[in-house]
């Protein structure tokens, strides 16, 4: 049994994100402030937080940097400004993840899994050779197969043949052509089509939100890559 | 208070009695030097004033007076006795011929000189000189010929008979000369009846006031004065100094053989009243017009003298003089000071400030004093010349006369009487201005004119600096002045260069070049200084920078232009300033309402998403109750869609974006972009036929320079927008192609700049609308504002943000046919 702590200074967020959580098999805690979101911090173990940025009294930002001085639980930043810069901030000044709202309440709940399964099993991992990791993402090169999460995804040949060669070349952008090349092992002669259709088709199973990647993404005009999380 | 006597003091009559006491007192002092004057004269310095006693020793004919008649009266006779024209003539024939010699020869060689040089005598300074000359005896005498070019080849006969020509005629006016002086003589000596002469002369000639010669027994009743050793000079005449008399034996021609002796008679009785002082020698008319015997006037002198004390009329001089200077003073003491209970007035009539003198007295000052002090003192000076220089004039002139010596004491007190008046009136007046605080010098013209004088320096020294510095000229003075200062700066140069020219090499010559060189070098610094400030602006102007900071050395109406442009600077900067406030204002606001909208709106998707399950797991009762829940949860979809939407165009349309541009394959991004969109495409039977320019499908990289995720952001939008509104069934074509070629300069073919993507559909609905509208912000293709998703933000943002890339978006309306075009550049811009 994992805990959640939420935090949102909005009673009826705070009640609709415990109802999704607690129907997932959470047991969840609630805090409207900062402030009482590190008295309960220090009362219970909590395996991961959602924290709203913008509260009374103090903010999430600020929660969680004094949160952060002796605490590496993972936390998720909710938050209504959008902007690259404030996902970026909050990124770097400790978050895991950065949810923007309204947010769809599915995809928090698989956030919030996705950040307890990794902090459950941080330092428990099997190393293999044969096994391509990224995040939650697990491709093992030697069964075929394909887990998010922990979830085992249902992947086509061709679809597996693509994730395993961008996740062989983790962190390098590598265009439509090239896939093309790769994996059909003929020329590529107007194949863009073709790629970024079953692009789309992995995205849309091993992605928690397909249109917003947090596996493979796209560079707009260039490629696709998978990052090293 | 003012005693009695301290306000008589100051009164007209005090004043009056003052001047007049010392004026009285200064004429008395002249009359006893006057009469000082005649007792020396008739007794001599030494004599006179040793006192009356000695004075009265001597007799007439011992006295001073006696002996300066009877010298006047010997040269005359001398004269008389010495005409000898035969002889004074034949004297000088003898020198005649030795400096005829003389200019004759030195006339030949001159001649002769510049017939050898060949030369014109105007420019040989030797020959130029013709004059020569030479003295007769002693007599200094001229004799000329001009040595021109015309008279050159004179010959010598010609010139003796020039030269003896000339003789002539200076013999001739020399002899009269002496005749006139004889003549003279004659008659200066018939006027002293009291003298007997028998003079003959030289020649033979008689001359006497006698009827007949007279016999010797009547020559002895006389007291006789011999004169001796008076000899005829063979040429100058009498040797007047020689002529000596005293008494002795009188004489007489027959007694002697010497025919140039002189003798004359003198009677010896001349204190005998009735043979001396003849009938008709007093009358003043005929002393003046006709003469008087000397001899009974300087006896009626020595009479008058002879017992007066020269001691106290010395004293009496002294004495009067000084008690009238200091009654002068006096006076001037007590001019300009009026009692104070009495009211003065100016001349004008209008009244003068007030002053007071330390003794209670007011000081005024006359009309006469507004005069100025120079102009009273030339016009006083010129009377005094008048009263003092007639009366000395009269007394010079007649000095020679002593039977007017008589008159002189009277004339010179009178004289003198006046010039005091007349020197205290203007000392009056000068000493009124000085007591009244006006001061003397500030009343005189000369004062007025310096004044005037300096004004006028300074303001032309004022007018050539302003002119210099064409500082205090707005721009309206300017034209004016500038012609008078150009006309100023011809002129000058002018003058300098004529001035330069005329004196050419010397010292000033050099001093007007320097002062040309000067004028002109100081007149370039200024127009360079001027043109160098306008470029100033000019260039400041060009930048939008400040302008320059010296702007006190600029002109005016340089400044004017300068501060006018600063000012619109200004102006601009803060209208700019403004708007970027406001925008940022709006999209601010924007941003904050849109947050503060997505709170709630999280809510309400949670909720109804939460309602939606029980629906779905048939927990909530009847199936109206799932219908509404529905709806509202795809508004709350849509709604949040609309607030994204709406932050992003707001910060589009304001710039406020942040740009990541990089060369990409817009082929590949148009592929990327189009297999995101085939699944909803297909949901309406629509596809998307990707081409490139020739038609063919797309595959060759066609590179743009932008920020790639703005760039999907705009095709999606284009592609969203396609997938919304297109008629069911229909395709939807896609194409990127190079822009059109733009030529070269210099005229080599042009290679294309622009990447163009273009995307057409058919419109589900007729699009009864144009371009321009469709582009406006919340406005759809479909006006109805039908059920259809979406709204007109799509297009609005992705224009927005084409253009911050550097690119257009151009929409056309054919029919049914809807196209969007997307122009973006090769290259950074």
């Amino acid at each position: 049994m994992y805990t959640v702590l939420v935090c949102d200074d909005d009673q009826a967020i705070l009640e609709s994100i415990r109802i999704y959580l607690t129907a997932e098999g959470y047991e969840v805690l609630t805090a409207s402030d900062g402030i009482e979101a590190i008295e309960q911090l220090k009362d219970h173990d909590i395996h991961c937080m959602v924290l709203d940025i913008m509260m009374p009294r103090m903010d999430g930002l600020t929660a969680m940097l004094k949160i952060r001085e002796h605490n590496n639980v993972p936390v998720i930043l909710l938050s209504a400004r959008s902007e690259d810069t404030d996902k970026i901030a909050g990124l770097s000044f400790g978050a895991d993840d950065y949810v923007t709202k309204p947010f769809n309440p599915l995809e928090l709940v698989a956030r919030v899994k996705s950040q307890i399964r990794r902090y459950s099993k941080l330092g428990s991992m099997e190393t293999r050779e044969s096994l391509l990791v990224t995040g939650g993402l697990e491709l093992d090169t030697e069964k075929k197969t394909v887990t998010v999460d922990g979830d085992a995804v249902r992947l086509t040949a061709l679809e597996y043949q693509i994730l395993e060669y961008l996740m062989r070349n983790m962190g390098h952008v590598l265009s439509s052509a090239q896939i093309y090349e790769a994996v059909w092992h003929e020329p590529a002669l107007s194949t863009e089509k073709t790629v970024t259709v079953h692009i789309r088709n992995i995205r849309e199973k091993i992605e928690i939100d397909p249109k917003n990647p947090n596996y493979l993404k796209v560079v707009w005009g260039l490629g696709y890559k998978v990052d090293k999380i | 208070m003012a005693t009695k006597s301290t306000k008589f003091k100051y009164t007209n009559p005090s004043k009056a009695i003052c001047l007049l006491l010392a004026a009285l007192l200064f004429a008395l002092g002249t009359w006893c030097a006057v009469e000082l004057g005649a007792g020396v004269l008739v007794f001599g310095g030494d004599d006179y004033f040793k006192g009356s006693a000695a004075a009265g020793k001597q007799s007439y004919t011992e006295s001073r007076v006696f002996e300066q008649v009877l010298q006047n009266d010997l040269s005359s006779l001398n004269t008389l006795a010495s005409k000898n024209e035969t002889a004074y003539s034949r004297a000088l024939a003898g020198k005649q011929e030795e400096t005829v010699e003389e200019i004759v020869d030195q006339y030949m060689t001159r001649q002769k000189y510049l017939k050898q040089q060949k030369q014109d005598p105007e420019e040989e300074p030797f020959a130029r000189s013709p004059e020569v000359y030479l003295l007769f005896g002693e007599d200094d005498y001229t004799m000329t010929i001009d040595f021109e070019y015309e008279n050159m080849a004179l010959s010598e006969e010609a010139i003796r008979k020039e030269l003896d020509r000339q003789y002539d005629l200076w013999e001739e006016s020399r002899l009269e000369s002496y005749r006139s002086d004889r003549n003279a003589a004659q008659q200066w000596l018939s006027a002293n009846e009291s003298l007997f002469y028998y003079v003959r002369s030289a020649d033979g000639t008689v001359y006497t006031n006698q009827s007949k010669k007279p016999s010797l027994a009547e020559v002895k009743q006389h007291k006789v004065f011999a004169v001796k050793n008076a000899k005829v000079n063979e040429v100058r005449g009498i040797d007047y100094l020689d002529a000596q008399y005293e008494s002795g034996t009188p004489t007489l021609f027959e007694d002697t053989d010497d025919d140039v002796l002189v003798s004359f008679y003198l009677d010896d009785a001349l204190a005998s009243e009735e043979k001396l002082y003849r009938p008709g020698g007093s009358s003043f008319f005929r002393t003046v017009f006709e003469g008087e015997d000397e001899y009974i006037a300087t006896r009626q002198m020595y009479d008058a003298m002879k017992d007066r004390p020269a001691g106290w009329v010395l004293t009496i001089m002294i004495v009067s003089y000084l008690a009238g200077l200091a009654l002068l003073l006096w006076f001037l003491h007590l001019t300009g000071h009026v009692n104070d209970d009495r009211a003065i007035y100016a001349g004008d009539g209008s009244p003068e400030p007030v002053t007071y003198a330390k003794d209670g007295s007011r000081l005024v000052y006359a009309a006469i004093d507004r005069l100025p002090g120079d102009l009273h003192f030339l016009i006083s000076a010129a009377l005094f010349g008048v009263c003092l220089g007639l009366p000395i004039a009269a007394m010079a002139d007649a000095s020679g006369n002593f039977s007017l010596w008589k008159y002189f004491p009277l004339a010179g007190a009178g004289a003198t009487f006046l010039c005091v008046l007349l020197l205290a009136e203007w000392l009056a007046s000068v000493c009124r201005t000085v007591k009244s605080g006006r001061g003397f010098w500030k009343n005189t013209l000369i004062w007025r004119i310096l004044r005037w004088f300096g004004r006028i320096c300074k303001a032309i020294g004022d007018y050539a600096k302003e002119a210099w510095h064409l500082t205090k000229y707005t721009p309206e003075q300017l034209p004016k002045h500038a012609f008078w200062i150009a006309v100023g700066y011809v002129l000058g140069n002018i003058l300098l260069v004529n001035l330069m020219h005329g004196l050419d090499r010397g010292f000033f010559g050099v001093l007007f070049f320097l002062l040309f060189a000067g004028l002109n070098a100081l007149v370039l610094i200024r127009i360079t200084r001027y043109l160098k400030g306008l470029d100033e602006i000019i260039a400041a102007s060009e930048e939008g920078a400040e302008m320059p900071a010296d702007r006190n050395d600029l002109p005016v109406s340089l400044k004017t232009l300068a501060a006018n442009m600063e000012v619109s600077r200004e102006r601009i900067d803060r209208a700019v300033e403004k708007a970027v406030k406001e925008e940022q204002t709006r999209t601010e606001l924007i941003t904050n309402v849109t947050h503060d909208l997505k709170t709630p709106l999280t809510s309400l998707i949670n909720y109804s998403d939460l309602l939606d399950r029980k629906a779905g797991s048939k927990e909530l009762g009847d199936e109206e109750s799932v219908k509404y829940v529905g709806v509202i949860h795809d508004q709350s979809e849509k709604l949040k869609r609309l607030i994204d939407d709406l932050l992003e165009a707001s910060k589009a349309s304001a710039g406020n974006v942040q740009l990541n541009c990089s060369n990409l394959n817009l082929t590949e991004l148009a592929a990327q972009a189009i297999a995101e969109f085939a699944p909803e495409m297909a949901k309406n039977r629509n596809e998307v036929v990707f081409v490139d320019g020739s038609g063919q499908p797309a595959s060759a990289a066609h590179m743009v320079y932008a920020d790639g995720t703005k760039t999907y952001r705009i095709l999606s939008n284009l592609l969203s927008n396609a997938q919304k509104y297109s008629a069911p069934g229909t395709r939807v074509y896609a194409t990127v192609s190079d822009g059109p070629a733009t030529a070269g300069s210099d005229g080599t073919p042009g290679t294309s700049r622009t990447t163009v993507f273009e995307l057409k559909n058919t419109s589900a609905a007729p699009l009864n609308i144009s371009a321009e509208e469709l582009m406006a912000r919340f406005v759809r293709g479909d006006r109805s504002r039908g059920e259809t998703e979406g709204n007109g933000l799509g297009l609005s943002i992705a224009r927005d943000l084409t253009s911050l890339m550097g690119g257009t978006l151009v929409l056309d309306i054919d029919g049914d046919l809807f196209k969007a075009t997307v122009t973006l550049p090769k290259q950074k811009i």
